[in-house]
């Protein structure tokens, strides 16, 4: 998808002989719209969930918000993690943990509770037990309650989208000719629908960069309709 | 599944059939809320936390299942209450007949804690402040109802009514033949009369149904009979909605409603009233009273 990208782009900007845009330039603002496409996409799911909610999807391909997770579940991942100390260290590729995500490998779920509630509810009838165990997040590591668990535990989340990456070797006259055969290739890794929706934010970068307003317009133009059409 | 054959070989799992655990009532809570459920936001925690409000209303109310302990009495004239004691149901001394002999409430006996005092009856007091405590002044045995026209009742084992004189004015409540007893529920212990001691004693009482052992028992543990599971489920919901702003008070009342009918339910099934033994009972109702 990444090169059939970069050529659209090219095209559209009429550039190809000139150069504008290097591969480097490219590469930096792919990675900038696949992670806010990818950012996006919670939101659309939200949106979509609530619209479940009151009645206006339907089964089938017209499940909207089974769609949308399936966009998102492109960047599911899982892995077990080890008591270590006295916290669990997460994963480092990890986005975002799923709700209730966190669980031993027989299925015990290790709830999250948010920090401001944790001393009333230690304190309570509810206090954390082996069977029903609960987490803090400590920037990269969740701290488990009560202190005496220490199983393993299996962790369900969406990892960080790589980056993509256009590879390439050059021809004597310095062009730059795709080479998807290289080690650090790597591809977009959002949805195949999404083509569109890269190239257009894209062209709005590069028109930004290029100072081409009309390029500007377009493309917001073009993303204002996508949008209209998502949200109608 | 366990296999028939694995059922009747684990002693532990008889009759677990009809029960259903507060892990399992938790977890189907959990599981069966939609995304636009008033409780869908609700975390796990706080739905144990009313989880358990619902398993100790509905054991103690509806399922009403009786526990029952025996022990020889000692010369203290005191039982400690079972760990897991809510209110008892029956109090007896066991017969050598092996009938159980239902004891009675002493409302008169003191379990008044004594304040010591100096000669001037100031109060004591130890180092960090706390009043010094003795024993009351006031033992237990002293506390025998006033025999009035010469009564005597004799060993409470031996004691037949029908051996009094006839006295319309006599308070027979005051009259204790099958002995008596007061719970110091503050203390925890139950105060026998003199006349109980050295015999066996039955406690029937009630659990709330969440500690049942030394330490208490994990909620996958905790059983409950499965026709108090909508009920629950039904409490749950309503405790967790009833205080929300966002929730219509009409829904609130819903939720109400169907708690308490669920619950009127569950009691109407768990304590199915059968044919034989409303015929049974019916048997004695020609006895004449004499």
């Amino acid at each position: 998808m990444i090169n059939k990208v970069y050529d659209t782009l090219l095209t559209i900007l009429n550039k190809e002989i000139q150069g504008y845009i290097s591969p480097a330039e490219f590469n930096l603002l792919a990675n900038s719209v696949q992670l806010q496409i990818f950012r996006e996409y919670f939101e659309d799911e939200n949106r979509d969930k609530n619209r479940e909610n009151r009645g206006l999807t339907n089964k089938g391909y017209a499940n909207l918000s089974f769609n949308q997770r399936q966009r998102i579940d492109e960047f599911a991942d899982q892995s077990t993690i080890s008591h270590t100390g006295t916290n669990y260290v997460l994963p480092s590729n990890l986005y975002l943990l799923e709700e209730d995500g966190i669980s031993t490998p027989s299925g015990i779920v290790v709830e999250e509770v948010e920090r401001s509630q944790i001393n009333y509810m230690r304190s309570s009838e509810v206090a954390p037990t082996e069977l029903y165990a609960v987490y803090e997040m400590i920037g990269n590591t969740i701290k488990v309650m009560p202190a005496s668990f220490t199983n393993d535990l299996e962790v369900r989340y969406l990892r960080v989208p790589k980056e993509p990456k256009w590879t390439y070797f050059t021809l004597p006259d310095s062009t730059p000719v795709f080479n998807p055969s290289s080690n650090d290739f790597q591809d977009f890794e959002l949805h195949k629908s999404e083509f569109s929706n890269v190239v257009v934010r894209m062209l709005g970068y590069f028109g930004i960069n290029l100072r081409e307003s009309d390029v500007v317009q377009a493309a917001e133009t073009l993303k204002d309709k996508n949008n209209a059409k998502d949200n109608g | 599944m366990a296999t028939s054959e694995q059922y009747y070989n684990s002693p532990e799992d008889f009759g677990n059939y009809q029960h259903i655990t507060l892990q399992e009532i938790v977890n189907n809570y959990m599981m069966s809320r939609d995304g636009d459920d008033y409780t869908a936001m609700v975390p796990r925690f706080k739905v144990l936390y009313q989880a358990r409000r619902g398993f100790r209303e509905f054991y103690s109310d509806v399922v009403k299942e009786v526990r029952a302990i025996e022990l020889e009495l000692s010369p203290s004239l005191m039982v400690t209450l079972p760990p897991d004691f809510v209110n008892y149901v029956r109090i007896s001394w066991v017969g050598e007949d092996n009938q159980l002999h239902p004891m009675a409430e002493d409302r008169r006996m003191s379990i008044a804690q004594e304040y010591l005092q100096d000669d001037n009856y100031n109060l004591l007091f130890d180092d960090e402040g706390e009043v010094l405590q003795g024993t009351s002044t006031i033992p237990m045995d002293d506390y025998e109802a006033p025999v009035k026209n010469g009564y005597d009742l004799g060993p409470m084992n031996n004691f037949v009514f029908s051996t009094l004189k006839f006295d319309p004015n006599t308070d027979l409540s005051r009259k204790f033949p099958n002995g008596r007893y007061k719970i110091n529920r503050s203390e925890g212990f139950i105060q026998f009369g003199s006349d109980a001691e050295s015999k066996i004693i039955v406690l029937e009482y009630i659990s709330d149904g969440l500690f049942t052992g030394s330490e208490g028992l994990p909620e996958d543990k905790l059983r409950i009979h499965k026709f108090a599971e909508s009920g629950i489920i039904d409490f749950i919901h309503y405790q967790l909605i009833k205080n929300r702003r966002n929730v219509p008070q009409s829904e609130k009342m819903r939720a109400r409603k169907e708690f308490y009918n669920s619950r009127r339910l569950a009691m109407q099934r768990i304590n199915t009233t059968r044919k034989d033994e409303l015929l049974q009972v019916f048997k004695g109702s020609s006895v004449w009273i004499k």
